[in-house]
């Protein structure tokens, strides 16, 4: 649910809106621009602030909605996301990196230095946390928008939303659910192909891969209470699938949020095992 | 009903007086919807030409299992029903309600609906007809009790316009259990036309005005007694062959009776809580209208979707979902197909088409789930709300 | 019988299609406490104000334009059809929504939808109501309606529970009926603060204070869940028989005449079956959670 302090954000004139960009590739910021027809009408209906991708002047805060990309994984960043979270009434991660840890959350299960000396010629001039982490592991996130990227018809729902204080129409229900309603047929059932619809959120614009024939991949991550064994054991028992396909397949976008990481953290023990025999 | 000893009302239609019936129905302005397949599933679509019928193709059905295969090429309809069916069209999983903006003393209408097309459903199968009749029922078609605004506008035109030239199914699917309700394999009320497919054409029986006038009008001849006792053969054994059986007789008290049996528990530990079921299920009817605003515009527009008891926000009061549970969810689902659907609309909520269990990603079959119902579970004497409370 | 003494239901009244709502003004807001306030409506349209009628337990889909929709109990007095009350406690968009609004803002409304309480069975009867926090609001019609003709009922007798004396809704009518002869109020408190003579406990306590003439009583209960199981039960503990307790639930609604499936509990539609249940018709799943 959003944050009681969004709906009483409304007629003291525009919404001021910033957008703030953390450890990511910059894309959920650009699903903002991709919006192109409802820009200039986002721009007319709200006051866009802090938006180092589009604009060079940054306007003072406190904001009213800040809209946080990537995850935490320097010690400047554990700290100015304290600060941002002061300037901001209400604070809105968007992607998966802000709201999952994102793909650089993969570091989570490896070792950070190795990596650095692997990659760096210097590696003593990086300074970066062990960790990849969402937001709301550091500060109080109000409202949460997923996807990697975020579809940005859901950033401009929430702060249409915003504007007529009524509840985002952004659901939690499986991707299936939208899938089955805008009629495509299910790549699962009739062709074997392992989709984690059944378990993930929707929102990525009615299904997006079986619209195009293929399997979701998760990549708006775990839906309301989602029963991942019930459906890995399906994809192991069934659609041949084996412990680290499992494991690779819930660590993409979303691994570090539960319960896909609870998941693939199982499915990781299981590989080790069968390793082991 | 018709058998193979009153034949008047029986015609015999040809296989190339199919085109003349796709043309008689584009003529007489209808949207023809019928089978083809898409991506490896058919499904019904408006269709150009009969060439997108699925010749030739078959299927096989099995808890979350579908896949299609080589059929007898000469047959046009040897598959059976797919994910969807007319449910899309009469109850459209999305509609625009209304779009208005407040004015002075009124809400000021910009767009209502959009218009209902006619549609002429081509294939349509017997459950699905029976599933028709159900959302009849629900949907207060024409039901003198209701209130005027109970009745659901774009259903109801869509329905009165539509036309149902149904075809028996002479091979059933491996989740089929029409023939447990009595539902099918063979339509006998609610068509317009009733086709039953032989290799060289089809057996066709007239269910309506609008069907006889049609039936008038295509290059039809007299059956033969073989012809007629072809099609009986193949309709009795495909009733013989369904894929699934469901003791209906004494289900709803099975299921009322024992609201905590331990077997609640044991499918929630394998139910998805996806809602797939709900959304192929031909006779679900839940839905959710929302309102809709754009940035700063002052239109409103008002939407309703197809929901599933499934999801959290469809019980949703202040504090979280009523129904907290999958245990619950799934409960409530398959108590209100089998159940309570007969306190609310004095018939079954189910069919027996099998959607559910076909599309069930892992294969949850209700077929399967009653039979264990009927074991063990806790003494009826134990249930009841007052011992528990005082 | 005045018409209010029946239970018929009235037909709802709807706009130019199913799920358009009416337009209605706000003529009054009264504040009841410190979340709850009390919008008091009327239809714009003269002919739609000519033929709504209300029965007490009704309900209203009350619509803020733009932000949607949600139930509200009808709780004003439905011998004055022309003028709508809602008792409504911020817990949601629409209620918070409707915070923001001012007299002479316009909202809509359709309904009126559900059955209500049982006013003809009331006849010659003792009527106990029982009310927990905002649920006294559905019941407040049924109040009005019993003093109008106070010759009805044998014995009308309110037992109220708040968290704290500062819940109360309508507490200056809980006042002048406390003085009212018509009928008995005993209002309690979970906790009470320095001001507070009265009762403190939970409403079931004030059984107590009061003698139920089991057989020959009706009771009415509205409030949170545990509140109407635990009042239910209590009576039927005093032997008040299972047919003649009635209880009004409260649960998700979009449509409110039992299309859009949400409010099912059980094989009941709450929208169109209830809002009001005989306790002895949902018996079996009462006290259910999840269903």
């Amino acid at each position: 649910m959003p944050g009681q302090n969004v709906d009483t954000l409304r007629r003291q004139g525009k919404l001021k809106i910033a957008a703030f960009k953390f450890t990511s590739c910059d894309g959920c910021q650009l699903q903002i621009l991709n919006l192109e027809d409802d820009l200039l009408a986002l721009a007319g209906a709200t006051d866009i602030a802090f938006f180092l991708e589009a604009r060079r002047q940054a306007p003072s805060p406190p904001y009213d909605i800040g809209f946080v990309e990537g995850s935490i994984s320097t010690p400047e960043e554990e700290e100015r996301i304290g600060q941002i979270r002061r300037e901001c009434k209400t604070l809105i991660t968007i992607g998966a990196c802000a709201t999952s840890g994102g793909i650089q959350a993969l570091r989570n299960w490896a070792d950070v230095d190795e990596f650095c000396r692997c990659v760096y010629p210097r590696p003593e001039h990086i300074e970066t946390l062990a960790t990849a982490t969402p937001i709301a592991a550091h500060v109080f996130v109000d409202y949460e928008l997923r996807g990697c990227p975020i579809n940005p018809a859901d950033l401009l729902e929430l702060v249409s939303a915003t504007l007529a204080g009524r509840r985002p129409n952004i659901s939690t229900h499986s991707l299936c659910v939208e899938c089955k309603r805008s009629g495509y047929p299910c790549v699962m059932v009739a062709q074997g192909k392992p989709c984690l619809g059944p378990v993930t959120q929707v929102g990525c614009g009615g299904a997006l891969c079986p619209s195009m024939n293929r399997a979701c991949y998760g990549c708006f991550g775990p839906m309301e209470q989602p029963n991942m064994a019930s459906l890995g054991r399906w994809f192991t028992s069934r659609l041949g699938q084996d412990a680290r396909d499992m494991k690779r397949m819930l660590r993409t976008f979303n691994g570090y949020i539960e319960p896909f990481k609870q998941a693939s953290d199982r499915y990781e023990q299981e590989e080790q095992r069968s390793k082991e025999q | 009903m018709t058998d193979a000893n009153t034949p008047p009302h029986a015609f015999f239609l040809p296989r190339s007086g199919l085109e003349d019936l796709f043309q008689i129905l584009q003529s007489d302005g209808y949207q023809v919807l019928g089978p083809t397949v898409v991506n490896d599933t058919v499904m019904i679509r408006p269709l150009e030409s009969i060439a997108q019928l699925p010749q030739g193709v078959s299927d096989r059905q099995d808890g979350g299992f579908y896949r299609l295969v080589d059929g007898d090429p000469e047959l046009s309809f040897e598959f059976v029903v797919g994910p969807n069916g007319p449910k899309n069209y009469l109850f459209p999983a999305k509609l625009k309600l209304l779009e208005f903006h407040v004015g002075n003393e009124r809400f000021e209408l910009d767009a209502g609906q959009p218009d209902v097309p006619k549609y002429a459903f081509l294939g349509v199968r017997p459950c699905e007809l029976a599933a028709v009749k159900v959302q009849d029922r629900v949907f207060g078609v024409a039901e003198p009790g209701m209130f005027r605004c109970e009745s659901e506008t774009w259903y109801t035109l869509a329905r009165r316009q539509a036309l149902f030239i149904a075809v028996n199914c002479t091979r059933p699917a491996g989740t089929c259990f029409c023939a447990s309700w009595g539902t099918g394999p063979r339509a006998t009320e609610g068509f317009d036309l009733a086709l039953t497919e032989l290799r060289g054409g089809f057996i066709v029986e007239v269910g309506s005005d609008r069907g006889q006038a049609i039936v008038g009008r295509l290059p039809t001849r007299e059956p033969t007694v073989s012809e007629l006792e072809l099609a009986e053969l193949k309709l009795e054994r495909a009733a013989e062959q369904m894929g699934r059986r469901l003791e209906t007789g004494d289900v709803k008290e099975l299921l009322d009776h024992d609201l905590e049996h331990p077997e609640w528990d044991k499918v929630a530990q394998r139910c998805l809580s996806c809602g797939n079921c709900t959304m192929v299920c031909p006779t679900c009817f839940c839905c959710t209208v929302e309102d809709s605003t754009y940035l700063a515009d002052e239109n409103i527009t008002r939407t309703r979707y197809w929901e599933s008891c499934f999801t959290h926000q469809f019980s949703y009061l202040t504090s979280g979902p009523e129904r907290a549970t999958i245990r619950g969810r799934y409960r409530h689902w398959l108590r209100h197909k089998l159940s309570t659907w007969w306190d609310q609309f004095d018939m079954s909520g189910c069919v027996g088409c099998g959607r559910c269990i076909t599309w069930c990603p892992v294969g949850i079959d209700l077929t399967e789930e009653i039979p264990r119902f009927r074991e063990g579970g806790h003494a009826k004497a134990e249930n009841t709300t007052q011992s528990r409370g005082t | 019988m005045p018409h209010t003494l029946s239970s018929s239901r009235p037909e709802p009244i709807c706009g130019m299609d199913t799920w358009m709502p009416v337009p209605a003004r706000i003529l009054a807001i009264e504040q009841e406490n410190f979340n709850t306030w009390t919008f008091t409506t009327r239809f714009v349209a003269e002919e739609i104000r000519k033929i709504y009628r209300f029965a007490p337990g009704q309900f209203n889909m009350l619509y803020v334009p733009g932000v949607g929709e949600a139930a509200f109990s009808l709780s004003s007095d439905p011998a004055e059809p022309e003028t709508l009350a809602h008792t409504v406690r911020r817990v949601g968009s629409v209620t918070r929504a409707l915070e923001r609004f001012k007299p002479g803002g316009l909202i809509g409304l359709r309904g009126p939808f559900g059955h209500g309480w049982p006013m003809e069975l009331m006849r010659d009867r003792h009527v106990v109501i029982v009310a927990g926090g905002i649920g006294i609001a559905p019941l407040r019609p049924v109040l009005y309606t019993l003093l109008h003709n106070p010759d009805y009922c044998k014995r009308l007798v309110l037992l109220y529970g708040c968290r704290t004396p500062a819940d109360r809704v309508y507490a200056s009518e809980l006042e002048d009926w406390e003085n009212n002869d018509a009928i008995e109020v005993l209002v309690t408190v979970d906790n009470a603060d320095s001001e507070w003579n009265g009762p403190v406990g939970v409403v079931t306590n004030l059984l107590r204070r009061i003698k139920v003439d089991a057989k020959n009583t009706i009771v009415l209960v509205c409030g949170p869940k545990v509140l109407n199981r635990v009042a239910a039960w209590s009576f039927l503990q005093l032997h008040v028989p299972p047919d003649q307790v009635f209880v009004s639930l409260e649960r998700n609604m979009n449509c409110g005449f039992a299309r859009c499936g949400h409010c099912q509990l059980g094989g009941k539609f709450v929208c169109s079956d209830g809002p009001v249940f005989r306790f002895s018709d949902i018996a079996d799943i009462f006290a259910k959670e999840d269903i």
